[in-house]
């Protein structure tokens, strides 16, 4: 190509650079809060540990039996996660200060812009109106790139699951959903310190329910921003990281992490084909007139050679001319003087 | 080839050296200034920084250790005699000043960096000259100049109670002046101050004058007020300084920092208090303070309508029975010893009171210092939390609850209240006020009332969402009777638990008082809770009831006043504890 | 000459080397464990928990294979779009590591990945286009389809296939660029997997630049591996190489060394910029600080120092030591982001070690690998020229 064209797509790259900034990925201000999605509040002051909450999920997605029954409260003891088995557990906690132990029920969060659904490369996870983050088995790959992303170490995974295994979570008891029932943990709780809501609803209910204890809770709804806003939100007395949950988050979905990254992707399918068509021709080039300042090295060096060769050989001749004429001068000369010889010795025998 | 061998391990150790070199300077540049006294906690951390008055700093600031100072040199006793005067000047009028060598702050910054830097250097000097360990000496700057110290600061304020009053007070009682051997008024004819002549004209706590830091009000009396730092330990220390001189054995007070402000000296000194102080002794500070006071509004009577007062009913206040519950007079008059509402919190609010009106002082549920935030304080305590948790601030338009302390006039004594609320203060108003406070206080019944013990159900079955479990059969009548029991001699409680129906509400709420309150079940949806938040009632149920059992901390406890059989308060977790499996 | 082609054409000696003993014990090992992978799940085979589902079949299978495999892109970039000829000799050879590198990155997938047959569906069912994952996916599968492409030539001339041959050798350009672009784009995005966990892996490797830092490292790790391979194939499979081979390698090794260098500190520019911009020294000073120093400066920055010795001194031996040094620094590497530094804040009990059965899998995954090449190297003329294209560019 010619020097015009190739500047010319370098300037064009160099535009498509500028407005690719343009792309980004949702970030914690559009994301618009989904207020009419469900989402329930967890009021840690109201938790006493019993498990019914561990029992009804077991129940309702006909998980297996613990070894321990739900009535051992001894398990409370033990920090646990959930599991292939467990999609929700409570943990025992005891902030300093605080006269009695507090308690946490952990769950999948069902974020609104969930982590896991933007890491999965099959689409597999998806944020629904309900407010439930499902999960389809039915193509999932089983990468496990979803438990890497969460934040709150949720997804489980069924490793003794030869062939057909499944990332296992909350499902937010979505067919008890459709029919207008409560999520079976919930409606367990004999304490109320679950209520499903209407996000909008939920977040107003855990704002009256600060304002109107002033000095019980702490002064932030745990979930509200975090990582973007999840519908599974907590209000607690103690601070939030004495019940073991993350406080440096942040407010940013984790979708927003990873676009930066994927915005790249169009500008090296746009730039790195001129980049290095560019250094190739660049090359090309170089080669091409090496080629060329080599021939013409070469010619004229022939040229150089053979006009010395010339000059020479007319040299050369003319001093064999020179020599040839002398020799045959040479020659005449002893010829003259031996014809004069035998001349001379002839005229005498007479 | 040999040659080019030997270049490789030669050029890595090159690379090694040059590696841990930085690594070094990285760490001494990160880490922490390598420590020179122990670590862990002092009391007596003082950070000398007054270089900046003059210009901005150029070194970091001072990290000086009191206490390290004064026990190196009481150490070292025969050649440091002068003690505390060895760097705190005596002054003229022989008091030892509390400047480092110097009497008052010279004019150049200059001056005032050489006086630290020979005082301090010159001293380290002359000890290490002696063969003694000894601080830092020149080209050590950042040995003191270390901006922040390794130790942590465990250094508390120290409060004047009225134990330690008490044992201040007893030890001057034998004087004529008990009084002004500590507190002083100001005289302005003589431009300084004096011992105050009797217990009526001390102005009250040092805080009252002496603040945070040097005041200095033009035209003011007195103009220059030291702050309170200089100005009690001026006076504290050196008079424990005095009294220790007076030989050993004499009992004295600490001289140390941490001897006061240590937090572990501070529980000696508590410990200290109560050992000293017999069990009866009166620890009331005498001031000729009245036992009861009427808090009256002083709202001028209103023109074109005499002998009507419009503002709420007087409150008649013990003060006598309340001076036991704070720490010091200064737990409540905060400011000053003079009324409330004299000039400060005027009923409109005053810039002197910080716009605090007279109601929000009295009745701020936030500060440390209103009564109402007083009361909710003792509502946490155990015996009342269980009921008290729950219970929502009364709102303004609640009438009984203004009515425990806003109490009616006798009609006899209403027309004489306008007047009286107008007149300035004055020895007569105030004795009048005592005894207009002393009529209404004397009548007032105090003591928990309850319903006839025949109105108060004995057991009440709550068999409203039995499914599961059967109905759970609750002692009523019990534990209505061992609350009551138990507030028997509570003051507060008393006082305000007028009313038959009042202890009810604790768990029949958001009702009036009624001998038969509104069935649980009507207010709280059996369903779930309703949309505002209102429990439902099967969590109201719980919730009231486990959240009673673990706000007085009594799940799993059973009470010594029980009668014997009673099962201890079931645990939360406890189902069956309080509702029998339902029969399959 | 017909022997030559015979024995080019089976290989020929005995059946029973060391090699070949050594290596089938372990494909029989690695046989077993497939067994039990898929009759009793991962868990029968693997230590990974809920906690850690990625263990070292993803660091080093997937990470380090890709990393390592770089040699394809970057010496055919070096040969034929910077045009330095001189490097031909080490292109068939790369070729051939990066073709195997990624299948064998494939092949373990199936291993690791719980339903490997649906491996296609993030391509052609549904695409999880905000995924990363997907992003790498796409480009492994494109890119091995590229070096598949790239390689058939050999095979083609091993079997005698003319036309087909010329044909695919004309695309070579074209393959090239194509292989630099999904290069560029898959070994930065195995990079940005790691973006959207900030929480879990500690700041000293977590940047917003890690893209960038896995692709730099690649090119590196790319050369490293030319140099270390060749060096393998010098000891093991000399008789295969002709002179022209030989002679050629001496320039690869050192011109790669002097680049590999150049990159390396680069790469030690751009990682100190990392920190500065996150104000992340005071980390430095922690005992994932001293290990962090450890892998920058001794697999880093003591490799790069080293290459540029040995390219100044031509000591030959040195780069070959070196490389080792800088392939053990990409395995550390990629290790330390995926397994050491991630869920660095969990308790100790919650973190993850390999399981034998892993490493075997990994062992026998390489060693398949292994088996490979030295079929295809023996056989196919990947290190002498065939004798009927003279001059195959």
């Amino acid at each position: 190509m010619n020097r015009r064209t190739f500047l010319g797509l370098l300037g064009a790259a160099g535009v498509s650079l500028g407005a690719s900034s343009a792309s980004h990925a949702a970030s914690a201000a559009d994301v618009k809060g989904l207020p009419d999605s469900g989402a329930v509040l967890f009021d840690a002051t109201r938790c006493i540990g019993c498990r019914k909450c561990e029992e009804a999920c077991n129940a309702v997605n006909e998980l297996p039996k613990p070894a321990a029954p739900f009535s051992d409260l001894k398990v409370l003891d033990t920090a646990r996660r959930t599991s292939d088995a467990a999609f929700t557990v409570v943990n025992t906690y005891h902030p300093a200060g605080a006269q009695a132990p507090v308690f946490r029920k952990i769950q999948c969060n069902h974020c609104l812009e969930p982590a896991c659904a933007s890491a999965c490369f099959v689409k597999a996870f998806q944020k629904n109106e309900s407010g439930a983050v499902s999960y389809d088995a039915s193509v999932c790959v089983g990468c496990r790139y979803c438990m890497i992303a969460c934040p709150f170490n949720i997804p489980t995974y069924e490793y003794n699951e030869a062939l057909a295994p499944r990332v296992r979570k909350c499902t937010f008891c979505e067919p008890r959903l459709k029919e207008g029932k409560l999520p079976a943990c919930v409606e367990a709780c004999p304490k109320e310190a679950l209520v499903f809501g209407k996000r909008r609803e939920i977040i107003h209910i855990a704002r009256a329910r600060i304002m109107d204890n002033p000095g019980k809770y702490q002064d932030h709804i745990y979930g509200e921003h975090e990582m973007g806003g999840t519908a599974w939100m907590t209000i607690s007395a103690a601070p939030f990281r004495e019940l073991g949950m993350r406080e440096d988050l942040g407010v940013e979905t984790a979708g927003s992490y990873t676009a930066g990254a994927l915005s790249a992707v169009p500008v090296v399918v746009g730039m790195w084909p001129v980049l290095l068509g560019g250094i190739y021709a660049v090359s090309k080039r170089k080669e091409r007139i090496a080629e060329e300042e080599k021939r013409e090295a070469v010619a004229e060096a022939i040229a150089r050679a053979s006009a010395e060769a010339e000059a020479k050989l007319s040299d050369e001749l003319g001093k064999a001319e020179v020599a040839n004429k002398r020799r045959i001068e040479v020659e005449v000369k002893k010829a003259l003087e031996a014809a004069a010889q035998s001349q001379t010795s002839g005229e005498d025998k007479q | 080839m040999e040659e080019r061998k030997k270049r490789i391990p030669g050029s890595l150790a090159v690379l090694a050296l040059c590696v841990i070199a930085g690594l070094s300077v990285l760490a001494v540049r990160l880490g922490h200034a390598t420590p020179q006294e122990d670590d862990g906690f002092r009391a007596d951390i003082l950070s000398i920084g007054v270089l900046k008055d003059y210009g901005p700093l150029t070194q970091p600031k001072v990290v000086f250790l009191h206490d390290k100072h004064t026990s190196a040199l009481a150490k070292l006793g025969a050649k440091y005699k002068a003690q505390c005067n060895t760097c705190h000047l005596k002054g003229k009028d022989g008091k030892t000043g509390l400047f480092f060598l110097r009497e008052a702050n010279p004019a150049a910054g200059g001056e005032l960096k050489k006086i630290y830097h020979d005082g301090c250097i010159g001293c380290h000097s002359d000890l290490a000259g002696s063969g003694l360990k000894s601080g830092p000496r020149d080209v050590e700057c950042k040995r003191c100049h270390a901006g922040e110290p390794v130790a942590k600061s465990s250094w508390k304020p120290l409060q004047v109670d009225r134990l330690l009053h008490f044992r201040h007070a007893r030890t001057q009682e034998k004087q004529t002046n008990p009084c002004g051997a500590c507190h002083h008024v100001y005289d302005p004819a003589a431009k300084k101050t004096a011992p105050a002549a009797k217990a009526e004209l001390v102005p009250g706590a040092c805080a009252y004058c002496h603040k945070a830091a040097d005041t200095v009000t033009k035209g003011g009396t007195p103009e220059k007020v030291r702050s309170l730092r200089l100005a009690s330990h001026g006076e504290c220390v050196t008079c424990h300084v005095q009294t220790a001189a007076k030989g050993a054995g004499v009992a004295t007070g600490p001289a140390t920092c941490s001897g006061c402000h240590g937090p572990l000296s501070q529980k000696d000194i508590e410990a200290h208090n109560r050992k000293q102080v017999p069990e009866n002794a009166d620890l009331r500070i005498q001031r000729k303070q009245p036992d009861q006071t009427l808090i009256l509004a002083p709202v001028p009577a209103a023109s074109g309508q005499p002998g009507k007062l419009f503002t709420m009913n007087p409150v008649p206040f013990d003060h006598r029975a309340h001076e036991a519950r704070g720490a010091s007079c200064a737990a409540c008059h905060h400011e000053t010893l003079a009324s409330c509402g004299a000039t400060c919190h005027t009923v409109a609010g005053s810039k002197d009171g910080g716009q605090v009106t007279l109601a929000q002082a009295m009745h701020s549920p936030t500060s440390d210092r209103s009564c109402v935030s007083c009361h909710a304080k003792e509502q946490k305590r155990a015996e009342c939390a269980g009921c008290h948790a729950f219970v929502k601030p009364a709102k303004a338009a609640d009438q009984a609850a203004c009515a425990a302390c806003h109490m009616a006039p006798k009609p006899e004594t209403a027309g004489a209240l306008p007047a009286l609320a107008a007149a300035p203060a004055s020895p007569a108003r105030d004795q009048e006020r005592a005894r207009l406070a002393a009529q209404l206080l004397d009548g007032r019944a105090m003591t928990t009332r309850l319903y006839p013990v025949e109105d108060i159900p004995e057991k009440v079955s709550i068999k409203a969402l039995a499914k599961d479990y059967q109905a759970a059969e609750f002692p009523h009548r019990r534990i209505v009777l061992g609350m009551a029991a138990a507030l028997k001699d509570n003051r507060l409680a008393n006082a305000f638990h007028t009313d038959e129906g009042t202890l009810c509400r604790g768990c029949h709420h958001m009702s009036p008082a009624s001998k038969t309150p509104p069935h649980c079940g009507s207010c709280h949806a059996a369903a779930g809770p309703g949309p505002d938040g209102r429990p439902g009632l099967k969590a109201a149920l719980h919730g009231q009831c486990m959240g009673c059992h673990s706000a007085m901390g009594i799940a799993g406890k059973l009470s010594k006043a029980a009668p014997a059989g009673t099962k201890p308060v079931p645990l939360n977790t406890d189902c069956t504890g309080c509702h029998q499996q339902a029969k399959k | 000459m017909s022997d030559h082609a015979a024995t080019a054409k089976t290989g020929g000696g005995a059946l029973f080397t060391p090699f070949n003993i050594i290596a089938g014990v372990i494909v029989l090992i690695g046989l077993g464990l497939t067994v039990m992978r898929f009759t009793g799940g991962l868990a029968a085979v693997t230590n990974l928990t809920d906690y850690n589902p990625w263990g070292i079949w993803i660091a080093f299978d997937l990470l380090c294979g890709v990393a390592l495999a770089a040699g394809g892109y970057t010496t055919s970039a070096a040969c034929y779009i910077f045009g330095l000829k001189r490097y031909h000799g080490a292109v068939r050879p790369a070729i051939l590591t990066a073709f195997l590198g990624y299948s064998l990155v494939v092949f373990a997938l199936h291993y690791d990945v719980g339903r490997p047959w649906r491996l296609p569906f993030p391509i052609f069912l549904q695409q999880g286009t905000t995924s990363i994952l997907f992003e790498v996916g796409l480009c492994v599968f494109i890119y091995l389809t590229v070096l598949f492409v790239e390689f058939l030539p050999v095979a083609l001339e091993w079997q005698g296939w003319p036309r087909l041959r010329n044909l695919l050798v004309k695309l070579t350009m074209a393959l090239t660029i194509l292989g630099v672009i999904l290069s560029t784009m898959h070994q930065s995005s195995l990079g940005a997997l790691f973006l959207i966990a900030p929480s879990k892996l500690h700041p000293l490797w977590y940047s917003a630049y890690l893209p960038l830092f896995f692709f730099v490292s690649s090119i590196f790790a790319g050369l490293s591996m030319v140099i270390f391979e060749g060096s393998l194939s010098h000891r093991w499979l000399h008789h295969k190489m002709d002179q022209g081979h030989l002679d050629a390698s001496v320039q690869v090794v050192l011109g790669f060394a002097k680049a590999a260098s150049l990159v390396m500190f680069g790469y030690l520019i751009l990682k100190v910029f990392g920190l500065a911009m996150d104000n992340r020294w005071h980390y430095l000073l922690t005992g994932y600080g001293v290990w962090f120093l450890v892998e920058i400066l001794g697999f880093v920055a003591l490799p790069c120092y080293l290459y540029a010795l040995g390219a100044r001194e031509k000591n030959l031996t040195l780069i070959r030591r070196t490389s080792v040094l800088a392939v053990l620094g990409i395995v550390v590497n990629r290790f330390n982001i995926c397994l050491v530094a991630f869920n660095w804040q969990l308790s100790a009990a919650d973190r993850y070690f390999p399981s034998l059965g892993e490493i075997g899998v990994s062992v026998f995954v390489v060693t398949v690998g292994l088996i490979a090449f030295k079929f295809i190297t023996t056989r196919m003329p990947v290190f002498h020229e065939h004798p009927d294209y003279p001059d195959h560019h």
